[in-house]
């Protein structure tokens, strides 16, 4: 009995030191689902479902937080589908090591989701550089766009 | 609906697994140990299977809660009445409860404090990081909001235009999620966090009490502590990956291999049971698919070596028997579903050929490995040393009735492992890269049964310092005949 306290004892000293190293390390990771998830709330509700959706942001993917906005994203649309249309070189070169299988063009979908991390962005100027339509501004960032055909 | 959705998902997979086992395991009396035991083992069933069944549900309606519902309440009505008339007529034996010796339940009862102590460091991560980590949110909890549509749009969790999505990968624990999220009716983060402490507590359930049964208390007290006071362990928990369910099922298989060889009579059923852990691995990770081929495979090679192919071949075929419905799910999903798989995707033979034949890879692989076992051990716990003072101080004593089931189960783990090198040196991603990225998981899934395989083989302290057999009483459940 006395091995398994010591054990114990050990293990339970070494569990409070772990714990407290990860949760020093991971608590952004909440703060940007939960903000995501409200951000987008209300295009979520309007989103027809089971249509791949185009994906733009006013970052480049060279940018440390494009890959981690656009989980984010993601995550908080689901279960609608964003799919990445950008070159898949590009984030390659950028370090991405799990790329979807299928990228897209921008044009190949039908609606397109817009993030703007940056409040100073016009969201006109990014439907002029992926030749998109503007549907509507959510605000907060979150833009929803159509293909321009 | 919140709290009642929450009571009757958990507490119906739950009970849906403790039938399955009374209906193919009936005992009449049995030990707090084995109890436990059953307790254990019954958690992870009962979600594995309502997982593999509401997945199944999708594939030929929609799943709407009244659908979903009504498939929850007959399968529990069916094993529920199949485990009760099974029991009436069962004249197997009743083993009649020993008293349990009173350092017995101090043991226990100091693991249990252990828990409750740990938990609250683990309940203050979670209340920081609700989420978990990095894959638990991108893959696993995003699938699980798939998998809670009612409608076809669940498909997309295995959507090849996912970023990041690995299409893939098994559903166990998306569907155990997204299930709790539509019974509850609404997506919160205390789903994915129940799942996490729920395997884990689970498997260390297990682990105490299967390896209590096998050789003592004090064995099963210091193999639950040695498992708690793993740094890599306790981080999966709480990050809420899927290696720990898969631990689970990794150690389940192997503790039913056991039993089974310690009970001829109802080796077919424990057998059989063991198969259903190993699907259910399979179903939880791609790593699972691996170890139910080597655990099919390892145990027929060796049970053919050490009883003959005869003997083997029945054995197998039990294993078989169980595992093939949720086999055939898994079956469904790869070839249907999710075809692809980022490993053997575009490999040719000679890409292949090239990579294992490069010597610097091997060296690669080892070398992550060396530094994986040391960090294994930080601060005051040091799992590895643990196990080597443990080994040193009782010594290695084998039982008789366990020396067939240490061979099989040391064979399935060898080749487990030998299977996770090959596919390192096979990879078509950069090593480097894969390694840093999973070797430390995969070595999780295997931990919980290294442990209890290393505590059956070392001595039990109470019998090495006095012969005080009384505590084992593994005959928990004896042959059922009708």
């Amino acid at each position: 009995m006395m091995a398994v306290a010591l054990s114990l004892i050990a293990a339970l000293v070494n569990f409070s030191r772990e714990q407290a190293k990860i949760t020093a390390d991971s608590r952004p990771n909440s703060e940007v689902i939960d903000s995501y998830r409200d951000r987008f709330r209300g295009l979520r509700a309007i989103l027809p479902k089971q249509q791949l959706m185009g994906y733009v942001s006013d970052l480049e993917a060279s940018d440390p937080r494009y890959f981690s906005t656009l989980l984010a994203a993601q995550y908080a649309l689901a279960p609608h589908i964003l799919a990445e249309t950008l070159n898949r070189e590009a984030l390659r070169t950028a370090g991405y090591m799990l790329l979807p299988e299928r990228l897209v063009e921008t044009s190949d979908c039908s609606w397109v989701v817009g993030n703007l991390t940056n409040s100073l962005t016009d969201s006109g100027e990014l439907a002029r550089r992926y030749r998109l339509r503007l549907v509507r501004d959510f605000g907060k960032g979150v833009v929803l766009y159509r293909t321009a055909r | 609906m919140t709290a009642l959705g929450w009571i009757w998902s958990v507490g119906s997979a739950l009970l849906l697994g403790y039938f399955i086992l009374a209906w193919i395991l009936p005992t009449r009396n049995v030990t707090w140990l084995q109890m436990g035991f059953r307790l254990s083992a019954a958690a992870g069933l009962g979600f594995g299977v309502s997982s593999v069944t509401y997945f199944a549900l999708g594939l030929f309606t929609n799943r709407t809660i009244l659908a979903v519902l009504a498939m929850d309440a007959a399968l529990l009505a069916g094993t529920t009445t199949a485990a009760v008339a099974w029991r009436r007529r069962y004249r197997g034996p009743a083993p009649t409860p020993r008293a349990a010796r009173p350092e017995g339940r101090m043991i226990a009862l100091l693991l249990l404090a252990g828990v409750v102590c740990g938990g609250i460091p683990l309940a203050r991560y979670w209340y920081a990081n609700p989420y978990g980590g990095h894959d638990a949110i991108m893959i696993w909890n995003l699938k699980a909001r798939f998998l809670a549509q009612t409608d076809p749009s669940w498909r997309g969790a295995s959507s090849p235009w996912l970023v990041h999505g690995h299409p893939d990968y098994p559903l166990l624990l998306p569907a155990s999620i997204g299930r709790c999220w539509l019974y509850s009716g609404e997506q919160t983060p205390v789903a994915p966090v129940f799942f996490a402490g729920g395997f884990a507590f689970s498997a260390l359930g297990l682990l105490f009490f299967g390896v209590s049964m096998l050789r003592g208390v004090a064995s099963g007290g210091m193999a639950a502590a040695v498992l708690l006071g793993t740094p890599e362990f306790l981080e999966q928990i709480a990050i809420q990956y899927a290696d720990i369910p898969m631990a689970f099922f990794v150690l389940a298989a192997l503790m039913f291999v056991f039993l089974a060889e310690r009970e001829p009579g109802a080796r077919g059923r424990l057998l059989a049971v063991a198969g259903i852990n190993a699907a259910l691995a399979a179903w939880t990770k791609n790593e699972g698919l691996l170890f139910l081929l080597v655990a099919g495979l390892g145990y027929f090679a060796a049970s053919a070596f050490l009883d003959g192919p005869k003997n083997a071949l029945r054995r197998v075929v039990a294993f078989l028997a169980g595992a093939l419905p949720v086999v055939l799910v898994v079956v469904y999903f790869k070839i249907v579903i999710a075809p692809s798989n980022d490993l053997f995707e575009h490999q040719s033979v000679w890409t292949i050929l090239d990579r294992g034949t490069n010597p610097s890879r091997y060296v690669q692989i080892v070398a992550a490995l060396g530094n994986l076992l040391c960090s294994f051990s930080t601060g005051f716990a040091c799992p590895l040393l643990a196990l080597a003072v443990a080994a040193v101080c009782f010594g290695i004593r084998v039982e008789p009735e366990d020396r067939k089931a240490v061979q099989i189960s040391s064979a399935i783990m060898g080749a487990l492992v030998m299977g996770y090198f090959l596919i390192y040196l096979i990879t078509p991603k950069p090593l480097g890269w894969h390694l840093m990225t999973s070797l430390n998981r995969v070595c999780v899934q295997a931990w919980p049964a290294i442990v209890a395989l290393s505590f059956i083989v070392i001595g039990n302290p109470v019998q090495t310092f006095a012969d005080r057999g009384q505590l084992l009483n593994t005959s928990w459940i004896a042959s059922a005949q009708p």
